[in-house]
């Protein structure tokens, strides 16, 4: 899988993180921060979680 | 026992926790009809955008903040409102709001979804005067900013706080309108209330605080807002942001318990087959028993998920809702992110930064036990007190108190197992 964030959309809410915590953080610019680009199987579910949650859906996974 | 399979499920409000729940139920395996009805004559869009960017960007377009989904089978029915629910005949009655058809529809399973409507000011309301809630709100609101008015924010709520930061970064001249002593202060103390008026202050918008309002001036067009002590405060625009109420309108009647909300189960249940989520949804808290009511992107959601898993679940094996959730509001250059719930009577201490800096974290404490971490500014400390904020929920958990039962409607007396909700 890959996960991509929208820079241009991203406006750090962390609703994504509060899902995916394994997988997103903010940092202190507010700035996403991915954990990990190539996530492994097993936080699909928390992953697409965050997708839906993102409240601009600057966030997107893909089979890769 | 004749096995009675859901069929299909009928879905009240098209907002955010209707659309999560929709969702919820397809990715948990329903394969039934799914009918959403919602009012407004679009679906699903980015709500928080038309107190920020949708308003300070005209070139965004309503397509620009729909939300996109690929779920399959999900039926729209668009400009719709529900106007009566009849529980006995499982009956919901609906108006198309384009032609003024009144129609029924049989419901199965029912998602109320319907959230909340702005609340208004009592008396007559001249042109220039608004709510923020809706699309449509929000579009002629944004027309109405082009010609540069002076504009007055009624109430320095969630939603006044930061239509008056989007008001400024267009240039405008804004004063905002508070009956009490401190923007979102009875929400976050009084002490992060008054270093939020500074926030303001510091960005050119004219705070009126322990201001009451008694009306508008002008006959057709507002020129002002009249202060109870008779003062009038001029504006060409003014923006009314003294909270919602939820949509329950149309439960009147139903016989369903309806009370600032529709009362539920800790399972977000209501009757047989009957789930609500959202703003309209008032629930027993996990932290007290106490029913209370969210109107936040994030609870929408959360609680869209385990509405649709309780709809889903056997009698007696839903998952309870525990209701962690978090906001976030950017104000000028400040990023508000609050998790938990504070209560008015709340500790509070800076346990990290300055409040004067307007960059820290403020955590809130209640017989010792932490209720809520509002951060600002500092992002980077989210993961670290949502955990902490967490831990300290899931510990009053383990006291478990039962529901107060002076509101309980019939059905909270079902058996919930206690279940671990992953956040």
């Amino acid at each position: 899988m890959k996960l991509r964030v929208d820079r241009n959309l991203c406006i750090a809410t962390g609703m994504c993180a509060g899902f995916s915590p394994d997988a997103l953080d903010l940092d202190a610019m507010g700035q996403l921060v991915l954990l990990t680009e190539n996530p492994p199987a097993s936080m699909r579910a928390d992953l697409q979680q965050a997708v839906s949650a993102c409240p601009v859906q600057a966030l997107s996974l893909t089979e890769e | 026992m004749v096995e009675n399979r859901l069929r299909h499920v009928t879905v009240v409000g098209t907002s955010i926790a209707g659309l999560t729940a929709a969702q919820s139920l397809r990715s948990q395996g329903f394969e039934g009809g799914i009918t959403l009805f919602g009012d407004e004559p679009i679906g699903t869009y980015q709500r928080p955008a038309l107190s920020k960017r949708f308003l300070t960007d005209d070139s965004l377009e309503v397509a620009d903040i729909r939300m996109r989904w690929d779920v399959p089978d999900l039926i729209f029915e668009l400009n719709v409102r529900a106007t009566h629910f009849d529980l006995t005949q499982r009956q919901l009655t609906l108006c198309d709001q384009a032609t003024g058809r009144t129609y029924n529809h049989s419901v199965d399973g029912l998602i109320i979804a319907s959230g909340a409507t702005a609340r208004k000011l009592p008396g007559d309301t001249p042109s220039g005067v608004y709510t923020l809630r809706t699309m449509e709100d929000a579009l002629n609101l944004r027309q109405d900013l082009k010609h540069k008015p002076r504009v007055a924010i009624v109430g320095a709520g969630f939603v006044g706080s930061e239509v008056a930061s989007s008001c400024r970064s267009l240039g405008l001249d804004v004063t905002m309108i508070e009956a009490s002593s401190s923007p979102m202060g009875r929400v976050l103390g009084e002490r992060v209330g008054l270093t939020l008026a500074g926030l303001h202050s510091d960005n050119g918008t004219r705070l009126r605080l322990g201001a009451g309002v008694a009306g508008f001036t002008g006959s057709e067009r507002v020129t002002g807002v009249r202060l109870a002590q008779g003062e009038v405060i001029p504006a060409d625009v003014v923006i009314v942001g003294v909270g919602s109420r939820p949509a329950t309108d149309w439960l009147e009647g139903s016989g369903l318990p309806v009370n600032d909300g529709v009362l539920c189960g800790r399972d977000l249940s209501i009757g047989n087959r009957i789930v609500a989520a959202g703003d309209v949804a008032r629930w027993p808290s996990s932290r007290d028993g106490s029913y209370i009511r969210v109107e936040h992107w994030d609870n929408a959601i959360r609680q869209a998920k385990i509405a649709a898993a309780t709809l889903l679940a056997p009698p007696g094996t839903a998952t309870r809702f525990s209701e962690t959730s978090m906001f976030w509001s950017d104000q000028y250059d400040c990023k508000l992110q609050l998790i938990g719930h504070p209560n008015p009577d709340d500790e509070i201490s800076i346990a990290e930064g300055s409040l004067e800096e307007r960059r820290c974290v403020v955590v809130y404490r209640n017989a010792g036990r932490m209720t809520a971490a509002l951060l600002m500014s500092s992002p980077h400390r989210l993961r670290t007190y949502r955990e902490e904020v967490l831990a300290a929920y899931s510990g009053s958990a383990k006291h478990d108190t039962a529901p107060r039962t002076d509101l309980e409607p019939a059905s909270l007396h079902e058996v919930v197992q206690p279940t671990s909700t992953r956040f």
